[in-house]
Order: C-alpha cells, then structure tokens, then sequence
C-alpha cells in the first residue's frame, strides 16, 4: 500500500463505535495504577477523564468495586505492563522485509485480540472484571471490516481490495482502499483518483464503479472489489450497528441493496457469486 | 508577542496539482504561515520533489513556510519519518534506563524509537540535512523568494520516556548511546546533554549552511506534543481519544519548557472542547501548530474568532508575563522546587536546561532565577548569575550545595544576613535592588520539601498578579502585559495596563473571586469582598467575582495601578522586615 495515508480519515468512516456501556482500562505495573483511560459509550453525559493514576491494586475486585462506582463503568481490563511490553515487542516487531512494522489498524487489532477482547477470551495479558461480554464495554469494530470473515471468503484471493466508497454528492465521496490478507485488513490507504475524470458521473452505476476498480487492479496489481453507498445509507447502517449489532447492519445493507424501483444507492462492483454468497450469508446468519 | 495558528501539511499526501490547491485553500483560509514536517526518509526517496513543489508554491502564494527538520511523531508518516533500515538494527534502537525499548504508539504505526545519537543513526541524520540543504539550494537558485523558518525541535528526546518509571530516569540509555558520550569527559553524560549535543550540531550546520540566505531562518524550538507511551496507546485500544481537560493541564505544564504547541490529533473531541483547546493553547503558547485536517474542521466563525485575537495582541507592544526562570538538571523531572514554583506561578515560570539558554532579553527582564538544589555551577556561572542580581532589582535563588568554593567565597564578599522562615536563608542584597537567597538545604530544616516553596515565595515576595482559588476546578489564568508606544508620561503614570486571560476546562461555568496584588481598574465586573467603595461604571479594587461559562477562554483587559514609589533610600544590608 502506498503511503497515502490519513488515519484519521479511517477513523472517521470505518472506524470502531461507541461501546455499549462506558468502561474502564488500566496499565498496572507492580500493583500500581501507572495509565489509565476511560472509554465511553455514545450516550456517555459525562466524559471527565482518568483520574487515578498512582493508585495501588492489591485486590482488583476491590479497586474494581471501588472504580466501577467512580467511573459509572460496566467492565474494567486491567493490563499488566510488563505483559504489555513483551506483547508490544511482538506487535511492533521490526521486519528485515519493508514495510518494518504493520499498520497501527492491524497492530491495534492484534494487540485487542492479545487482549481477548474480541472473543472474550482468556488473556495473559489482561484481566476482565464487570459485565460480559467484554464487548459490551470495549469499541465495536465496525462491521465492513469483519466482509470476508466466513466460509465463502475463503473462495476469494488471499491477498485482495476493497474500495469503500462513501458518496456525499455527484461531486464528491470519500474513499478508502482497504488491503485484505485472508480476512484481516493488513493496511489501507487513500486512491489518488486524479487521473479519473468521475464528476458528474453516477458512482451507483457498474460501469463508472468498474473504471476505479481497474484503476485500483493497475495501481496495486491485486484483485480489487468495490462498494459505493450513499451517505445517508452508510450514517444509517451504522446507526443500525450501533443500537442492535453487527448483524443488523448486514441486514439493513441487504435489504436497501435489494430494493427495487427506488433510486439505486449501494453498489457492490464486481459481484461474482462468491460476493453474492458471502453478503446473503452475512445478511442471514443469526 | 506573536500569536499564530500555523496549519501543518502533509505535503508527501499530494501531488503538485494538490500541493497548489492546498497551499490556496490554507491562504483563503486567512493564514500567513504554514509548517510542514520533513519526514527524513520521504526526503530521501523524493523523486516528485515534492518538498520543492511545497516551498516554490508558498514562494507564489506569498506564504511564509517553516519546516520542522527534525524527527517528529504524530506527523503521519511511518515510523515518525525515520528510515526503515535503522529500526531494523536493535544497536539503534532507543532505551530506558532498564532497557526496555520506547516505544512510539501513535498513529500511522507502532514502532520503537531510534537513539538519535546512535553512530549510523546520527550519520545518516547528517546525510538527510544535506539533502535538504541542497533541495532547498536549487529551488532559491531558480530565483524563488520563500520565506522559511527551518526549525530545530526536541525531536524524539522528548518521546523517551516510557510509562511507570520515575521521572527522573527518563531518557536515552542505551549503550551505544553511552559511548558516543564516553568522550564528554568534562560534563557528566546525562540524557540531557546528549540532547544539547544532537541539537547544536543540527543547528550549528544548518545555520552555517543557510548564512548566505537572507529568507532562511533556522530556529530552535521545543515543541510541545502529547504523550506517545502506553497512556496513548490505552487510549487508542479503547478509542476515547483524549480527555481536553488532561490535555489541558499538559499543555499547561510544558509551557515552561517548550515554545510551540503541536496538536497533532484532536479530531476526537467536541466542537467547543477542539475551539477550548485551540483558543488557550494559542494564549498559552503564542504559536500553534496543528495538522490541516484539524485546521479546516475548525468553523469559519471560530477561525475569524482567533483572527481578531492574533491581530488584536500580534503586536511589539504586548508580551506573555514570565518574569520567573528555573534553571533544571533534568526536563522530565525538574526538582521540587522548580514544581512547586510552577504550581504557584503556572505559565510564567520558564524551565532551562543550561544557562546558555537564559537569552539577552530574560536576562534584562525576568524578576526571579532559580537554580535548582544539585545542579552544579561553576565559577564562572556562579559569577555569571551574580552578576545578573548585582546589575538590576532582580532576586538569584541559589542552594548552598550548588555552589562550588570558589562561588562560595564570592558570596561571602557579600554583605549578608541571615532569615530564618523555618527554612535558613542567608541573604545579600546589592546596591542596585538586586537579592541573592542563598538556601541552606534540607538539612538545615525541620520542615518538609514542601513548605519550602512558600517560604520562598513570601521571603522573596513573589506574588502571582492574581490569585484565586483553583480548587480542583482546573481554571487557569494567564497575563499579558502591555507597553504602549505612544503613552503620555501622564498615562503612563496613571498605571499599566494588562490583559488577563482566564481559562475554564471545565463543563460547567464557575464562579470565581479574583485577588488582584495591586489595585485594579476592570470594565463591568462585580466587585466582590474587600473592593473600593466606589461604585462606577468600572469595577475599581483588589477584589472582583466572577462567573467564567463553561470551556471559556475570557480576556480581561485593565489598568493597573502603580505602587507609590519608596522615596526613602534603603540600607545596604537591609533588615529582615523589609524582606519577609
């Protein structure tokens, strides 16, 4: 991937949402409190930072007790430092072979799946206190970048792309070229696509979806796919995700991508039948 | 006093039509100046010379552009800018005292740090100034006439601290590190000094490089950034972003040791907490650097907003007040008294590293010097010091085993006497105003560390212009004063005027009562307990309340009375009452 790129941009359209309920993660080195931050859930009324740090942790039920009640928290991750050290020097891991370490997306994914926070695993890394899931009190991945974690994204290339488009109006969307190996983004940057004379032209239609994807396949000599969604499709969804889960996004995403007589406002370019598979799959499971 | 709000690009982001419309976009906008990073190895493999597109655009635009030249993170380049190939020696890498490589956890990707000073990193650093130099040579020799600042920041000296260990054992140990120090014989090798070394061949190069360019400036600035250690990453793994409210207090803390706020991630934070931030770190510091995509989220309104507040105060005749200057062994760790200081002086306590760095200009105006207890002075740095209290009313704060023999020898050429305000001064005032306190240590005391710094500040009578009570509300005030040019004696003998800025993090609005330590003339404030009687459209006393609206930055302008001045001539020793 090249080096275009604008994290905060990422963060803005695929970025991880709100919690459901407001949580806690602590950095405990020698039984003392040395970091801490508190994640709030989208309806959170106050965001008053972390503030005890230096606190010692004899017992982490007690101190939990004790936070959960400060902090109006349902879950608290407390991390050992020297874990995390040893942790951080496989994630960030110098290569001999470029790029010398992962993107800070794939690097914070594999430091969360360290955690067990994604599967509510067993950590050695961390230990969880309050509710349960752990999801239920750490940022929820949107749902775009788990497409081809199922069966049927085996039947796609391991290493591929995904441009998400993001359509404000006729003259103007915003995109992300996602790089996938397997099922996991590995980096993404942002397409230069001053060289497409696009204005004007309907980005819901194949043909004109079709021109960035041959232009992501020169660019990057990898198999492109492409999916164009009209702002307020994609605000919509997201919401879905955020009040009733991942599930119901894909089900949402499904059903305005099957309307018919209705001005067309998602796009999925190319669409072989393992892409139509693997979006009914997501779209039914559960 | 300059203030500034410098929009940071990315200019390896762009191609030339884009750097051109970015540049336009940025002048529209109503910005004079603009900064961009130099990612050292983007300069490297350059091949659209971009760098060059950049500099002769602003050259057009007439913009001024200032680069930062050194390593910096939050940039939002990979690995801060610097080349793949050093991170991949482990010889190269940076570490802490117990040798645990720092590492870097900020966005575009976690890395671990280089030790700047590693032999082949410090090589190769040299390499990328020449190719800067010579990037920059070419676009001047094709006739441009840019503007630009090359600025030489603290770079990743500051970043080498990881979470959990003291303060004091903050910096690059590693052990190539060492040796490259093992020739220093003179000076002890501290991570500090490492820092002076890097910094002054960065500069002294580019400055012998760039002599003969009259629209080349290289400057030294520390920069102020957010933290980048396991904190940041923590808040990164649970996607809160920062809290402005700790934002807030860091950037009030390192007001006394770094010169420009760079504000490199705030797209997380609220509309009013973003402009909070803005508004105060541009009071705060005078010049804000922050990224383009912050910039422009910033409204048009609250943009015109801060264009009044840099026009109004960007002029020859206003200045920050900072009048107290500690000299400190460590940046990251500065003693207890440096920190209680800063407490009850905030942003105008300056913090230096060395006496080379108290400039001409603080040299004639600061009011308070302070050196820190085991920072050792030399002779000629005792006599250097001396020599600032004997030639004006200033007061020197020295402890008794800073001092060398032959220092204290001068000092008892001194007519002094001696205080005893629970901790042992020894004090000697010269014929020009000017006082040296002499502390005797800890040892000579029954008290705590931490009654020393009100000790100091009543012995040496040093008052905040205006006090209230903080609490825990966080609320912050900051003064400029103001020396108008074109004065009437009489006006000016009526008193000086200020402009008092008042800070409130908070999310609700507070009440304050504001303790002026002279009287003062405010327009249409409430005058609160121990005021003058008098009532008039404008408040006129010592004592005013106040409501500040929740995440406000409120400027107060006032006229200050002058102290009637003591006729009688005082005795050359003094008196213990005329000080305490």
């Amino acid at each position: 991937m090249e080096l275009r790129q604008n994290w905060h941009k990422f963060q803005r359209i695929l970025g991880p949402l709100p919690p459901k309920k407001s949580g806690l993660v602590l950095l405990l080195s020698h039984n003392r409190v040395v970091a801490g931050a508190v994640g709030f859930a989208a309806g959170a009324l106050s965001r008053s930072g972390f503030r005890d740090l230096g606190r010692q942790v004899d017992d982490m039920t007690g101190a939990w007790d004790d936070l959960s009640a400060k902090y109006q928290c349902a879950g608290a991750s407390f991390i050992d430092q020297r874990e995390l050290l040893n942790a951080l020097s496989q994630v960030a891991a110098v290569r001999a072979s470029a790029p010398a370490t992962d993107h800070f997306h794939a690097q914070v994914a594999r430091l969360r799946e360290l955690l067990g926070v994604e599967r509510g695993e067993k950590s050695r890394l961390a230990t969880h206190l309050g509710e349960r899931p752990v999801e239920h009190f750490w940022p929820r991945k949107n749902f775009l970048l788990g497409l081809y974690r199922s069966f049927f994204g085996e039947l796609f290339p391991e290493r591929k792309l995904l441009l998400v488009g993001v359509v404000n109006s006729p003259d103007s969307f915003d995109s992300l070229l996602l790089e996938f190996q397997g099922a996991e983004v590995k980096g993404f940057s942002e397409p230069d696509f001053s060289g497409i004379d696009w204005k004007g032209l309907d980005l819901f239609l194949p043909e004109t979806a079709a021109r960035f994807v041959a232009w992501c396949e020169n660019h990057y000599v990898l198999p492109a796919y492409s999916i164009f969604l009209s702002r307020r499709v994609w605000d919509e969804v997201r919401t879905a995700q955020m009040s009733h889960g991942e599930k119901a996004a894909w089900r949402l995403l499904q059903k305005i991508r099957s309307q018919r007589d209705v001005e067309k406002e998602v796009l999925f370019e190319p669409e072989p039948w393992p892409m139509k598979a693997l979006l009914r799959w997501h779209g039914m499971r559960g | 006093m300059k203030l500034e709000l410098v929009p940071v690009v990315r200019y390896w982001d762009y191609n030339s039509k884009e750097i051109f419309a970015v540049v336009d976009r940025i002048r529209e906008s109503g910005a004079t100046t603009m900064a961009a990073f130099v990612p050292w190895s983007h300069l490297e493999t350059d091949r659209y010379h971009l760098l060059q597109k950049l500099v002769k655009q602003c050259a057009s635009s007439g913009i001024k552009l200032r680069l930062g030249v050194t390593p910096e993170l939050g940039i939002g380049y990979t690995n801060g800018g610097v080349p793949d190939e050093l991170l991949r020696d482990r010889q190269n890498l940076a570490q802490d005292r117990l040798g645990h490589p720092f590492y870097a956890c900020v966005p575009p990707n976690i890395h671990p740090l280089v030790s700047l000073l590693a032999p082949s990193v410090f090589q190769r650093y040299g390499h990328f100034l020449l190719k800067i130099t010579q990037e920059l040579t070419e676009v001047f020799s094709e006739g441009f006439e840019a503007e630009v600042e090359l600025v030489v920041t603290d770079s990743l000296f500051k970043h080498y601290r990881n979470t959990g260990l003291a303060a004091s054992d903050h910096g690059d140990f590693s052990l190539r590190h060492m040796q490259f120090g093992a020739g220093y014989k003179k000076e002890e090798w501290t991570p500090a000094l490492a820092e002076r070394i890097f910094h002054s061949r960065a500069f002294d190069f580019l400055e012998s490089r760039f002599a003969r360019h009259p629209n080349v400036k290289v400057t030294s600035r520390n920069l102020f950034a957010r933290e980048s250690s396991h904190g940041r990453l923590l808040e990164e793994l649970i996607g809160s972003g920062p809290s402005h409210a700790d934002l807030f207090r860091e950037i009030v803390r390192a007001r006394s040791s770094c010169s420009v706020a760079w504000l490199d991630d705030l797209f997380q934070l609220r509309d009013r907490e973003r402009n909070f931030m803005v508004s105060s770190s541009l009071v705060i510091f005078g010049e804000v650097w922050m990224n383009e995509h912050d910039y422009f989220t910033l409204s048009p309104g609250f943009r015109a907003k801060m264009r009044k507040l840099i026009n109004g105060f960007s002029t020859g005749e206003t200045e920050l007040t900072r009048p107290a200057i500690a000299l400190s062994q460590n940046r990251f760790a500065p003693a207890q008294i440096s920190a209680l200081l800063q407490d009850k002086l905030g942003v105008a306590l300056k913090l230096k590293t060395s006496l080379a760095d108290i400039d001409a200009v603080e040299r004639k105006t600061a009011k308070l010097f302070v050196v820190e207890e085991g920072y050792n002075l030399e002779l000629r740095q005792t006599m250097e010091l001396l020599s600032l209290a004997k030639e004006r009313d200033c007061t020197l704060v020295l402890f008794r085993s800073s001092l060398c023999e032959a220092g204290l020898k001068e000092l008892k050429k001194l007519k002094t006497f001696r205080l005893n305000h629970g901790w042992l001064f020894e004090i000697g005032i010269f014929p020009g105003g000017g006082h040296v306190l002499l502390i005797e240590g800890q040892e000579s005391s029954q008290l705590s560390m931490n009654t020393l710094g009100d000790s100091l500040v009543s012995v040496a009578r040093i008052e905040p212009f205006c006090m209230f009570d903080r609490g825990e509300s966080g609320v912050m005030s900051v003064s400029v004063d103001w020396n108008l040019k074109d004065e009437t004696p009489e006006e000016k003998a009526a008193g000086d005027m200020k402009t008092l800025f008042l800070m409130n993090p908070g999310a609700e609005a507070r009440k304050i009562t504001l303790e002026f330590s002279r009287l003062v003339r405010i327009h249409g404030m409430s005058l609160g307990e121990g005021a003058s009687t008098e009532t008039s459209e404008q408040g006129y006393g010592k004592c005013f309340e106040t409501e500040l609206p929740p995440l406000s930055v409120i400027p107060l302008s006032m006229m200050v009375e002058r102290l009637a001045v003591v006729a009688e001539k005082r005795e050359e020793d003094g008196t213990p009452a005329e000080l305490a």
